[in-house]
């Protein structure tokens, strides 16, 4: 599987993480672990006057490849988006984003889902 | 000593592919595989022995009873244990916990001490934490040194500090994380000088889940009041293992059962319950996993026809060989105990440029793993290449966030050992570590 995982599309965003920056002036930052790997990301999310579309995105982190890759790819991902539509993003956008054919291993799900987790506490989005 | 090769051919698991490639199993400190006398002892008792025990008077009832108290005895021998000491759980974790809702919660008060680790698990850590919110009892942690080993003068300190607050002493004998075992028989020589009675002694409980697999036990020499173990590390089944108690504590009730209901009872009226007489059925509240003991059991024998002395000194080959080979590559650190084992690989090396038969090693405070931070490459990404390899390993914090915590590290990897690893193994590990750096250019 991990030949297949580690594609030029995860390593490209290792080495050019996007939006990788704190926002000093958010409307709101969250910050949220994965206690099983130790994997950690900080979102800080502005909006738009309307208050439903988020309008920057940046966070901080650090962790493995698939957390850090995901979180890169979600936060260019939802910059622009309604926050109604980042209400139904999922695992398997994220399987999609990241360019996998199939579903991540499941000791690797809380490492991929660990930047939208902290996207939707951030928006007060029930987690899934 | 013992043939490896022979040994894997009895593990039918073991020889799949996995990624199209040999399986290396190196994850057996979160379980072993089980050899094929296991397996096949579990399916006979079902086949041929199936029905309830100390219950039935008929012929199949009273072949399961056989089954579940030879079985009992097998293990509690393994152990070097009075069956009537052994209590039969699922796991350590369990064990654990029964120390403390069946003695902690009945011997503690508001002001008394229980030491442990910074280097448990969390198994034998957070039992305690419950402990301490019930009673009002106080947790302390010794730490270790940079070298991953039990700092026993801080612990030696806390005694003498503290006297006889001092309640319980709980430790892992071999770290989980780190392989690095404490030197349990100075610990229990200190524990006697400073307290020389008996009844003031804080008990000392020994979470055993990685000693178990790996070195030759004996309960009673020991002389702990505790031990708890799983079977499924020790080539046994899952869902069965042992909390191992010195029969004074059970014979004076210091040691209550903490799990009711039939089986365990004497006598039951309307008015109140009398617990059962003997002692390890009063532990056994309800229908017990009879086909499991069995297994463990069976798994008992096999270590003990290979002779655990014999495993310990395969184990250790091991743990020197990983530990030389990780050694060789620049961005690999090994975490843990290693520089009296770094003397003695230099001397074995020594001996086999020299054309001489080297000589059985002595035995080290590491055991049963190697863990490592790979510079640069967080743990889940080298696992994870390494599984393209057909490698398992284990990478995380293993359930020892403290460990962790204390070193700064968010992630290792581990490399444990069973009876059925080669030195090829390692080398197919060695090998596929070089393609972590491949993947990720570091």
């Amino acid at each position: 599987m991990s030949q297949d995982l580690y594609q030029a599309v995860i390593l490209e965003e290792l080495q050019h993480p996007q939006n990788k920056r704190e926002l000093s002036d958010a409307a709101v930052s969250v910050h949220e672990t994965n206690s099983s790997c130790g994997d950690d990301v900080t979102v800080f999310l502005k909006f738009d006057a309307t208050g439903e579309r988020v309008s920057e995105v940046g966070w901080q982190g650090s962790g493995c490849a698939i957390s850090q890759a995901a979180m890169s790819l979600l936060s260019e991902k939802i910059t622009g988006m309604l926050v109604s539509e980042i209400g139904s993003l999922g695992q398997a956008d994220l399987e999609s984003m990241l360019g996998l054919q199939q579903p991540i291993a499941y000791g690797r799900v809380k490492c991929l889902l660990i930047g939208l987790q902290a996207v939707k506490k951030a928006l007060n989005i029930n987690l899934i | 000593m013992f043939d490896v090769a022979k040994i894997k051919a009895d593990f039918p698991i073991l020889s799949q592919t996995v990624q199209g490639k040999r399986l290396v199993y190196l994850d057996n400190a979160a379980t072993s595989q089980k050899p094929r006398a296991v397996i096949e002892a579990i399916t006979h008792y079902y086949e041929t022995s199936n029905a309830n025990v100390h219950r039935g008077v008929h012929s199949l009832s009273d072949a399961s009873t056989h089954a579940w108290e030879e079985s009992r005895a097998q293990i509690a021998q393994f152990f070097c244990a009075d069956p009537a000491e052994l209590i039969l759980v699922r796991n350590s974790t369990e064990a654990l916990n029964g120390i403390a809702y069946g003695w902690a919660d009945h011997n503690l008060t508001a002001g008394d001490i229980i030491i442990t680790s910074v280097m448990e698990h969390h198994a034998d850590i957070v039992p305690w934490q419950q402990v301490v919110e019930r009673t009002g009892a106080q947790l302390a942690f010794v730490g270790v040194d940079a070298a991953g080993r039990l700092q026993t003068t801080e612990l030696y300190n806390l005694l003498e500090k503290h006297g006889e607050k001092v309640k319980l002493i709980a430790l892992t004998y071999i770290s989980n994380a780190l392989g690095t075992q404490i030197p349990l028989t100075e610990i229990v020589t200190k524990l006697h000088a400073l307290y020389p009675a008996a009844t003031t002694r804080p008990r000392i409980a020994i979470d055993g889940a990685q000693a178990a697999p790996h070195i030759p036990l004996d309960f009673h020499k020991l002389d702990i009041d505790f031990f708890a173990f799983s079977g499924h590390k020790m080539l046994g089944p899952m869902g069965v293992g042992g909390l191992i108690v010195r029969k004074k504590l059970l014979e004076t009730n210091e040691m209550q059962p903490w799990l009711f209901g039939g089986g365990m009872i004497a006598e039951v009226h309307t008015a109140g319950t009398k617990f059962n007489e003997d002692i390890a059925e009063r532990f056994t509240p309800g229908t017990p996993d009879v086909a499991s003991a069995v297994g463990l059991a069976a798994a008992c024998r096999y270590l003990q026809n290979l002779g655990m002395q014999n495993v310990l000194e395969h184990d250790q080959q091991l743990v020197q060989y990983t530990i030389a080979q990780l050694s060789q590559i620049p961005q690999v650190k090994v975490i843990g105990p290693i520089s009296p084992i770094s003397a003695q690989v230099a001397r074995q090396q020594q001996e086999d440029e020299s054309g001489e038969t080297p000589q059985q090693l002595p035995v080290s405070d590491r055991v049963g793993s190697v863990s490592f931070i790979y510079d640069g490459v967080h743990a889940h990404d080298v696992a994870q290449v390494l599984d393209s390899e057909g490698v398992a390993v284990r990478s995380g914090h293993h359930c020892t966030m403290p460990l962790h915590e204390t070193f700064g590290w968010q992630a290792s990897v581990r490399v444990s050992f069973q009876v059925y690893n080669t030195t090829e193994d390692v080398d197919q590990l060695i090998l596929a570590l070089k393609k972590v750096a491949q993947v990720f250019g570091k």
